[in-house]
Formats: structure tokens, C-alpha cells, sequence
């Protein structure tokens, strides 16, 4: 799990420090930097795959920038050299400077170390690259001629001696990507090119992957986390069943681009011979309800893995469902208590999705995410905060302090810094 | 540097009673404030939500007695800080609806301490409730309107200061112009103040009824000889 993640000069983030939990949550205004604290997870993610590679970072959902605007430039500041993100992970440290050149068609490593616990398994800088703690052949391996847009992880990975834990770590965290399902993707009326799996990154492949999470339900260990994982699905009151059948014209208008299969969602008051409609004429929030479950449920997704305002078209009592449903079954495994390691990151302009979380609990974290902090330097500068209660205060106390507000209404009411503006 | 909690009755009474109180903590204690605003609300689609006396009254039922010790005491979150005192403001010009509305009686023509103590005690009753934070809160009441204060503080001409209709002579004399935002003319206004409290407080008797609140600093004692 990603434990700590400090980053500097990344675009609005001038500098910062983040303690993440199982489950995470964003919160701020528009263009606080909101997105970019989960981009910077996406590039270590990427740096511990393929490295800098525009295409591993497209399949993370790290936006395509030019290379020399990943760096901040905020006025009287200097201009870094390189932007800096280190992750801290339960059992090691993976830390990269990155930078980039107004001409560079790549983003490039400037310098990057790996430490298993502590010790160091790699370090590069401009000078030159070492490898640590393998056999003789590799601790005297000339790096010299690598790729610097490629990471030693990448190219070297498989042969390095590391832990257990940590290469377990760093192969879950690898697949690391931020999920930002779109309508028009969902409903077959708009194509996302890039060829994810199991599940596109907007919503493409979806009937597939569904028909993956219903498939591995035949195992009945399976069976109750992912019905569980599922039920989420029914909480709007109007569809009883999904299924994944072939495009059927009766159903489907011709508009809609079909991937081969579609799902097709039952309306439990309509009569039975009209009572599937396809995602086209589906609820906007259901087929993000199916998204979201389907992410969690299939067991090739990854388990970590961001959600960028996934709530935007849900209305209130839903967002807090499914923010529930998001935080128990990333928190806890779910129900069958099968602890499956998901760590989410989500960002949110709901209120309502705070009241998912709970500010005394470790495995969950709020951050406000805000640029208009007086005190940040350089101005402008993305400022977070970790939302917790004062130190040494009971559950007890800090309910009956504020009148056992729930923390969207505190949230509303300007009460908890920095989400506001 | 002291932290004062501002509870006011619109978004452009905020600069000018911050600009007071700043001074009024200078001149008095030698002391640095900043004021913070609570109310009008922050709300999720804009800086400040609406204003006006009820929300003033609400803000104080709402936070009434324990209420206030989120704010007064112990914060709510980690690395937050609490206020040292809260400033209760209303426009005095109230008074006759607010009694008419909870059935009290003041009668045709009250005197400016009358006026003041009435919405004074109903506001600081309200929101002490059951509680010691007494000391902490401070009401203030402009006979009329803020603009009394912010007239008397920059005007040079001389004025009826509490009884005038302070706000269309405060734009008329500050230059105001359709088509400049509002709050910025005030911010601007606001600006103007700093350092004028004497003058306010010297012209009127409202002001100097919101500065008594603030007791003064004790004479040194003079040491045995």
C-alpha cells in the first residue's frame, strides 16, 4: 500500500507531503490540484512499469501535457530543473526527479532510487546509474547507455533480489490508474481508444469486464464478495437484474457503437417483454453504479487504483452509497472479510461523499485541497490538509462539539478548512 | 495575534467592522487581530451566502451556548485554531421588526443606548445560552446602519451621523459608480477607515457603546517602595 507520497514542483504542487490510508478522498475547489496529486501517483506508477513512456502514462490516465509543463512555474520562483515525487510503500521507497526540456518529446529521468526497507537496491543521477546488494554481475552492470525515459524497475526489475512483500507491493501498485468513466463512452455513443484491461479508463470494455465479474461468480468462495460488491447496483430502486448478451436491435437504436456485447439492464416495473434497455437508454447513474462495481468486483482490475469525480452525475443519497460501498469494500475486503489489499484514491465536489469517511479511522483519509492558503509560498501553491480531529479528543467529544453534525454539513457550513475555496 | 470571529448581517459589513476591530485591539491592547468571517455563511457555490438579520439571529440559535466552544475552546480539527472572541453585529435599524416579530414592545422613539442595548442583549442572550462564553462575545449595533460607522469615519462633510441614511450618502460622497462591483467599493471604503476609530467612536455613540465592551488594560500597579 502507498503510505507516503511527497511531491515537489509538480505542476500547482510547489511542495507537499501525503499519509494515505485504504481509502482517500479529495476534496476543493475546481483547478485546486485536485487531479494533479493523482497524476503524480500515476507517473511513480508508470515509473515502476515502463517508465516515462507517453503511452504507459496514457494507460494511467496521467493527461498527456507537454513534457515541460509537468514542472510548476510559478512566478518569482525558480524554475526547477526537474520535478521530485517520492513514495513511501509498507515495505520500501521508490523515489524519482523527473524533468523535461521545452524541446523534449519525453518526459526523462533525471534521477531515481529504490530502497527495500532500508536498503538501497538502485540509485541513477545525471552521472550515472548503480545497482546495490545483487550479485557481482549486476552490482557492476553498465547502465551507462539506458534509455532516460525508461526506469531501471523497468528494464531490470524481474532480476533484481528484493523482498517478497515489496515486489508484491510494487506489482500491485504498477498497475496503478485513474478511472474517469464518461457517459457517452458508457452508453456506446463516443470510442476511447486506448486498449485497457480489463476495463477502460472512461468506460470502454465495460460489458466485457462485467460479463468477467458474473463468470467468476461460478466460484462459490467468489460468490459473496462479489454479490456483495454488486449490490450496489440495485440501490436506485428500478433495475433488478444485469445482463451481458449481443447487440439486439430491438433494444439498441443503431446509433450506438457496439463493442460486441452490451449489457442490458432489467427494469423490474416495466412489462417483460419491454423491460431491458440498454446502456443508451439506461440511468447515467446506474451505468456509473456498474462501472464502479465492476471495477472493484473483477479480479484483474487493479487494486489501486484512483476514481476522478466519479460522483459528478449522482444525486446526494446515491453518492453517499456508493462512496460507502467504495470505502467498506477498499477498507475491509467487504463483507466476506477478505482482506484483498484495494487502496483508493477519489476526488470529489460531493459533500456528501465526506460522510463516507470517518476522520478517526487510519485507513481513511480526507484531504482539502485548496490554492488560496495566505500562507503558501509561492502563492498559488496547491495546499492540502489532512482532516483529522484535535489530538487527544474522543469520538465522543468531537460528535457532541459540534452538535453530531455530519461532516457535509460541516463541510457546507465552511467548517472544515479549505474545502470551500 | 488575536483571532476574532466575525458574525454579520451582509458580506460588506465584514471589511468595515474587520477594520475596527483591528484598531480597536491596537489602540487598546497593543495587540494584533485578524478577523475571520462566519457568518454570512460560506456556502458550496460561492464565497459568502445571502446575509441579513435572520441569519445573524440563526447563526446565534444554531450555535447557541455549547455551540460556541467549537469555535471558542477546542477546535474541531487538528492544526485548526479557536477565536479569542466573536463579534456579534446587527444593524440597528432592526430593532422594531425584531421586536414586532417576537412580540415585544419598544416603544416609537427609543434613545440610540436603548436601541443598541435591546439588539445587544438579544443577540449576546441568544447565543450564550447555557454556557461561560459570555466575555467572548461582543455585539456590535450601529445605530442604523455599518455605513454610519464608514461614513463617520471618512466623511468630510458634517452629518446627523446615526440618523442620516448613511448609505446612499456614503456612495454618493466615496464616488460610486453603477457598473463597479459593490463589494469592491466597500473593500475599498474599508480601507479608508484604518486608524479613524477616535473619529468613529467621537461621532458615534454606538461605536463608543461597542468599545466599552472591550475593557480596558489595567493601570500598571506601582511597585512597593
Amino acid at each position: 500500500m502507498l503510505k507516503k507520497l511527497k511531491i515537489e514542483r509538480f505542476k500547482s504542487i510547489y511542495e507537499a507531503e501525503l499519509n494515505f490510508g485504504c481509502a482517500n478522498i479529495f476534496v476543493g475547489p475546481n483547478g485546486a490540484g485536485k487531479s494533479n496529486v493523482l497524476e503524480a501517483i500515476g507517473i511513480v506508477a508508470s515509473a515502476l512499469s515502463r517508465g516515462m513512456d507517453q503511452n504507459a502514462l496514457d494507460l494511467r490516465g496521467v493527461r498527456l501535457s507537454l513534457p515541460h509543463l509537468f514542472k510548476s512555474a510559478f512566478k518569482n520562483a525558480k524554475l526547477p530543473a526537474a520535478f521530485h515525487i517520492s513514495a513511501k510503500f509498507e515495505h520500501g521507497t521508490y523515489e524519482c526527479s523527473i524533468r523535461s526540456g521545452v524541446n523534449s518529446p519525453y518526459l526523462e529521468f533525471h534521477s531515481e532510487a529504490m530502497f527495500d526497507g532500508d536498503q538501497k537496491v538502485f540509485g541513477r543521477g545525471p552521472r550515472g546509474a548503480r545497482i546495490y546488494g545483487q550479485n557481482s554481475i549486476l552490482n557492476e552492470i553498465d547502465l551507462s547507455a539506458m534509455d532516460t525515459h525508461r526506469s531501471i524497475w523497468d528494464i531490470l526489475g524481474s532480476i533484481l533480489k528484493i523482498s517478497d512483500d515489496f515486489r508484491s507491493e510494487i506489482n500491485d501498485f504498477s498497475n496503478f490508474a485513474i478511472y474517469a468513466p464518461q457517459t457517452a463512452v458508457m452508453r456506446g455513443l463516443a470510442i476511447d481508444a486506448r486498449v485497457m484491461e480489463p476495463l477502460g479508463l472512461t468506460g470502454s470494455g465495460l460489458a466485457q469486464a462485467f460479463q468477467d465479474v458474473l463468470g467468476a461468480r461460478v466460484n462459490a468462495s467468489n460468490r459473496f464478495r462479489i454479490d456483495d460488491i454488486l449490490s450496489i447496483i440495485w440501490k436506485p430502486g428500478w433495475a433488478d437484474s444485469v445482463r451481458v448478451r449481443p447487440f439486439d436491435p430491438n433494444i439498441v437504436p443503431p446509433q450506438v457503437r457496439s463493442e460486441g456485447a452490451l449489457i442490458y439492464i432489467r427494469d423490474k416495473f416495466m412489462n417483460s417483454k419491454r423491460n431491458f434497455v440498454s446502456p443508451f437508454d439506461a440511468s447515467e447513474g446506474t451505468l456509473y453504479l456498474i462501472f464502479v462495481a465492476t471495477l472493484l468486483a473483477h479480479k484483474d482490475a487493479p487494486k489501486v487504483f484512483a476514481l476522478d469525480n466519479v460522483d459528478g452525475t449522482l444525486n446526494p443519497d446515491l453518492v453517499r452509497k456508493l462512496t460507502d460501498h467504495i470505502v467498506r469494500i477498499s477498507s475491509s475486503g467487504g463483507e466476506a472479510d477478505v482482506d484483498v489489499g484495494q487502496q483508493v484514491f477519489m476526488t470529489s465536489h460531493h459533500p456528501s461523499a465526506l460522510d463516507s469517511f470517518d476522520i478517526f479511522n487510519n485507513n481513511h483519509s480526507i484531504f482539502t485541497v485548496n490554492r488560496s492558503g495566505e500562507k503558501m509560498q509561492p502563492q498559488g501553491a496547491t495546499a492540502f490538509r489532512d482532516i483529522r480531529p484535535p489530538k487527544g479528543m474522543t469520538q465522543d467529544d468531537w460528535v457532541l462539539n459540534h452538535k453530531g453534525k455530519n461532516l457535509s454539513q460541516l463541510l457546507l457550513e465552511g467548517r472544515i478548512p479549505g474545502a470551500l475555496f | 495575534m488575536k483571532r476574532v470571529g466575525v458574525v454579520c448581517e451582509g458580506a460588506n459589513d465584514f471589511p468595515a467592522i474587520a477594520v475596527l476591530v483591528r484598531d480597536l485591539f491596537h489602540d487598546r491592547y497593543g495587540e494584533e487581530a485578524q478577523c475571520f468571517p462566519l457568518q454570512p455563511a460560506a456556502d458550496a457555490s460561492s464565497r459568502s451566502g445571502d446575509g441579513g438579520w435572520t441569519k445573524v439571529i440563526a447563526w446565534c440559535e444554531a450555535n447557541s451556548g455549547s455551540g460556541l466552544n467549537t469555535y471558542l475552546r477546542a477546535p474541531l480539527f487538528e492544526g485548526e485554531e479557536v477565536y479569542d472572541i466573536i463579534v456579534l453585529h446587527l444593524d440597528g435599524d432592526i430593532a422594531e421588526e425584531y421586536a414586532v416579530k417576537n412580540g415585544m414592545i419598544i416603544g416609537d422613539v427609543i434613545t440610540v443606548e436603548a436601541r443598541v442595548g435591546f439588539l445587544s442583549g438579544e443577540l449576546i442572550r441568544i447565543a450564550v445560552g447555557v454556557s461561560d462564553h459570555l466575555n467572548k462575545l461582543k455585539a456590535a449595533i450601529p445605530t442604523q446602519k455599518t455605513e454610519s460607522w464608514m461614513l463617520a469615519a471618512i466623511s468630510s462633510q458634517i452629518h446627523d451621523w446615526e440618523a442620516v441614511e448613511s448609505k446612499s450618502i456614503l456612495l454618493a460622497e466615496t464616488g460610486f459608480f453603477q457598473g463597479k462591483r459593490k463589494s469592491e467599493h466597500y473593500r475599498e471604503m474599508s480601507d479608508l477607515m484604518s486608524g479613524k476609530g477616535d473619529l468613529v467612536r467621537e461621532r458615534c455613540r454606538s461605536f463608543e457603546l461597542f468599545c466599552d465592551q472591550f475593557l480596558p488594560l489595567a493601570p500598571p500597579t506601582s511597585a512597593p517602595s
